[in-house]
């Protein structure tokens, strides 16, 4: 007798299989992107089956939510671009026993797992900085991923601005809804709410810097939508600056702790919590403002 | 079965079908969507493999390995779609 | 103090990237050399270090490995950021004045360059440093995005073209490489490669993670048959990027994929799997050869030159001794200065010139004999001729290959050498023979000396680490793997 808990992970893995495959076979470059934010959708509730919370919030905030509005904003100008000649029957067979080759090599590489030791974290939590387990990893023991994490995210909007050639401010073609508008003005106070809820559940529940930052960019890209606010040009005045805030942040705390005690990023005893603190603030503006960047570079008028 | 294994499994899956769909498919935008869903594939394994510990409480090292990851593939596939708009925008003007 | 010297080797490029970031358009190009000096002035005391007291390891934190991320400063390490650094500084002086010059006929991204190359340069360094698996994930996909958009620098629709399928491939390799990491943690309970080590015991899991590291770091490393991307992203980057990416950026995950693999997989008892790399070692040193062979335009023909030397690098993994290993790192070294100074003098070539075609080239020797010098002294190292680095390497490679009776390598090692001299050789014949004839309004253009004189320094570096081998090979010798000594 199966349980319906497991008949329930079973169905769900199925269908995020079923997607994948529809994702592909799409006929128009439109059906594939829908296809695959529902997927995304259906591996948010994956991540809540497998006790990912915080998983679980940034694939439904990021994931699902931004990648599906990058990929439906590009599609108008991707249709147009001209694409290299589609692969031959031979190289579709060739890539398909290669798929299948790779799924077993998996498939028997995972079922052999042998049991891994655990890490020590009994011993090393009650002296981190946050109490969150994910939120201590994360700001703590591997603070230096986010740090370079950061990094990433300031480095592709970087990326994306050294492709334009338009100096006027991006704005995005605004869908002219007076439905849109109303929900904008209806939502905004509340993501920004919801926004600093998250910031500070983060220390000790699952929530943190990632879904925070993705709350408000999720609230930018639907205020430039609406074009209630005029276009601001995130390359221009203090914006950089706020921009880069969460990476030089990080910077200054590495350098800071380096100096303090001789290692980078050790927290001095007492001041961790407040520390990582202002590192998640500096990574939610990071990231808020680095998806709006992300949205809007390449929209301006003179590159449209 | 546990469904921690169940869902790795599944991610191996994904990752084999994405990667067939990165070989067979010719659009820059299909083989970037197909990418997206082979970063999921594996951070399925990933995520499976917190819960293969003894104990209640999953390992929170790969949580923390998925997150850093959504925001690198993000922040990819968005420098990837600004490419391929400015591409395609060129081929334009050159006809 | 020396475990500041490690962390700042990352963390200063990075900074001075933001703050050259916040800086107006035209004054990111006038920092950019000072930018470039203060990131390498850690490095002195560093080697300084290393070199008397030995590897330097740093627990970022406070957090020991498991739980925590170590970074690991031993002589491989310090030779590839001594290496780096050595490129960075010519090129330095050299980018400025080539983007002005660039931006004369119609070029832009000089304002751009600066930060995607601190980016591009902090990621580097990271890579070689990293002792973590999960950590160098991040650094190569830091390292690869700004690969990319420093290619897309070049502008054009070919450039884009190659950048965007440099991108989708640099994610697929990305994912590969992070499942095979997925795997080691799953049978390891760790990311530090030297508790992986120890740890790790001979399975499925363990066989799958090295398929996969192998064939996401060779994508990246640009083996045969996985470098398609590789020409037509070198060659149509600006002059200095092309430099970068043939010189360094195709090399680091090279490096990881050493490491790894002494360190982990051999001691496994894997060794065996090195034999297909082998053979595409020798592939890719014929094919590349034989490409660049048929080229006509001269970016192209340097690219290739690059498809073909890094053939040697995978002659390692068959070989499997100590003196095999250090050739290689010593031939990477060589390659990687000789093949910056090749670029730069071929970018200054075409900026001169204007036109690329091998054909133009007729008399240009010229209006500029330092640039063509520096041809030449750059082709005496690839080709493998004393007194240069290349020459010193590629005997130690000889030899190991020799001892070890391994005769495939020998060949393809002497072939590749006389295919490198007669694919080097039509860059000089057209240039030493006939008169210019003028093709367009920019046709002989005298090029200044900030142009000429950076890449000569480069080319003479390669040649003087003929005569200096003794050094990088003591700096090397205590950071060989284990399974090797």
């Amino acid at each position: 007798m199966i349980s319906p808990v497991l008949l329930f992970d079973l169905l769900l893995g199925l269908s995020l299989l079923w997607l994948a495959w529809r994702t592909l076979a799409a006929h128009t470059l439109f059906e594939a992107c829908v296809s695959f934010i529902v997927f995304g959708l259906l591996m948010a509730l994956s991540w809540v089956r497998l006790d990912a919370p915080d998983v679980a919030l940034a694939e439904a905030a990021v994931g699902a939510g931004l990648t599906g509005v990058l990929l439906l904003g590009a599609l108008e100008r991707a249709e147009r671009a001209r694409v290299e000649a589609a692969p031959g029957p031979w190289w579709r067979r060739g890539a398909g026993l290669s798929a299948l080759l790779l799924f077993l090599l998996l498939a028997a590489a995972l079922i052999t797992l042998p049991p891994r030791p655990p890490l020590p974290l009994q011993e090393a939590l009650p002296l981190a900085a946050a109490e969150h387990p994910v939120t201590a990893v994360l700001l703590d023991f591997r603070a230096w991923d986010t740090l370079l994490e950061s990094a990433v995210l300031v480095l592709a909007v970087v990326a994306a601005w050294s492709l334009e050639r338009s100096v006027s401010p991006p704005r995005p073609a605004p869908v002219c809804s007076e439905v849109l508008r109303s929900l904008v003005r209806l939502l905004l106070p509340f993501s920004i709410l919801s926004a600093g809820y998250l910031l500070w559940r983060g220390g000790h529940a699952p929530g943190g810097a990632f879904q925070a930052g993705t709350v408000l960019a999720a609230a930018g890209i639907l205020l430039l939508l609406s074009d209630l606010r005029r276009p601001f040009d995130l390359r221009r005045g203090y914006w950089p600056l706020a921009l880069l805030s969460g990476l030089l942040l990080f910077i200054a705390v590495a350098l800071g702790t380096l100096g303090y005690g001789g290692t980078a990023l050790d927290y001095p005893p007492g001041g961790g919590a407040a520390l990582v603190l202002l590192l998640e603030l500096g990574l939610t503006v990071t990231i808020a403002l680095a998806f709006i960047a992300l949205f809007s570079s390449g929209r301006s008028r003179g590159d449209e | 079965m546990s469904s921690a294994l169940w869902f790795s499994l599944v991610g191996a899956a994904l990752v084999a079908i994405a990667l067939y769909g990165v070989f067979a498919e010719h659009h820059p935008l299909r083989r970037l969507i197909a990418l997206n869903m082979m970063a999921s594939g594996v951070f399925l394994v990933l995520i499976g493999l917190a819960r293969q510990l003894p104990g209640r409480v999953p390992d929170p090292v790969p949580h923390a390995m998925v997150l850093t990851g959504i925001v690198v593939a993000v922040s990819a596939t968005a420098f990837a779609l600004a490419l391929l708009r400015r591409l395609s925008r060129v081929q334009q003007e050159e006809g | 103090m020396s475990e500041a010297l490690v962390v700042l080797m990352v963390l200063l490029p990075l900074l001075l990237a933001g703050m050259l970031l916040l800086a107006p358009g035209g004054w990111r190009q006038r920092m950019g050399l000072s930018a470039t000096l203060l990131s390498v002035a850690p490095l002195p005391p560093l080697l300084w270090s290393v070199w008397h007291s030995g590897v330097v390891e740093v627990a970022l934190g406070g957090w020991q490995p498991p739980l925590g991320i170590a970074l690991r400063a031993d002589g491989l390490a310090l030779l590839l950021l001594t290496l780096t650094a050595l490129i960075a500084l010519p090129l330095g002086l050299h980018a400025g004045p080539w983007f002005r010059a660039h931006a004369t006929v119609g070029g832009r991204g000089g304002e751009w360059f600066w930060p995607l190359w601190l980016f591009l340069w902090s990621s580097l360094n990271l890579l070689f440093l990293a002792a973590d698996l999960f950590n160098a994930y991040v650094g190569l996909e830091l390292g690869g995005l700004a690969a990319v958009a420093l290619v897309a620098l070049g502008g054009g629709r070919d450039a884009l073209q190659a950048a965007l399928r440099y991108l989708l491939l640099a994610l697929f390799a990305s994912m590969l490489y992070l499942l095979g990491v997925a795997l080691l943690y799953g049978a390891g309970g760790t990311l530090d490669l030297a508790l992986l080590g120890g740890r790790l015991e001979s399975g499925v899991a363990s066989r799958a993670a090295l398929v996969l590291i192998t064939l996401g770091l060779s994508l990246k490393g640009a083996l045969v048959p996985f470098h398609f991307w590789l020409p037509p992203a070198h060659a149509t980057a600006p002059a200095p990027v092309s430099a970068l990416l043939s010189a360094l950026v195709v090399k680091a995950p090279l490096v990881l994929l050493l490491r790894i693999w002494f360190e982990l997989f051999v001691p496994l008892g894997f060794g065996a799997a090195g034999e297909v790399l082998t053979l595409l070692g020798v592939v890719a040193i014929l094919w590349g050869s034989l490409q660049a062979l048929r080229q006509q335009r001269i970016k192209p023909l340097v690219a290739w030159s690059t498809v073909a030397q890094l053939g040697y690098l995978f002659l390692v993994f068959a070989i499997a001794t100590g003196l095999a290993w250090s050739a290689t790192l010593l031939h990477l070294t060589a390659h990687a200065l000789a093949k910056a100074a090749l670029f730069l003098a071929a970018g200054n070539i075409v900026l001169a010139l204007g036109d690329d075609r091998l054909s133009s080239l007729r008399g240009a020797s010229h209006g500029m004999p330092l640039t063509f010098f520096t041809v030449g002294l750059a082709g005496v190292s690839l080709m493998g001729l004393p007194p240069s680095g290349g020459f010193v390497a590629k005997w130690l490679l000889l030899q190991a290959a020799l001892e070890q009776g391994r005769w495939l390598p020998v060949v393809a090692i002497l072939a590749g050498s006389l295919l490198a001299a007669a694919y080097l050789f039509p860059l000089l014949r057209h240039a030493l023979t006939g008169t210019l004839k003028p093709t367009g309004e920019s046709a002989g253009r005298s090029l200044p000396l900030r142009l000429e004189l950076p890449p000569l320094l480069l080319a003479l570096l390669a040649l003087l680490l003929g005569v200096l081998a003794s050094w990088p090979l003591a700096l090397l010798k205590p950071a060989m793997p284990v399974v090797l000594s």
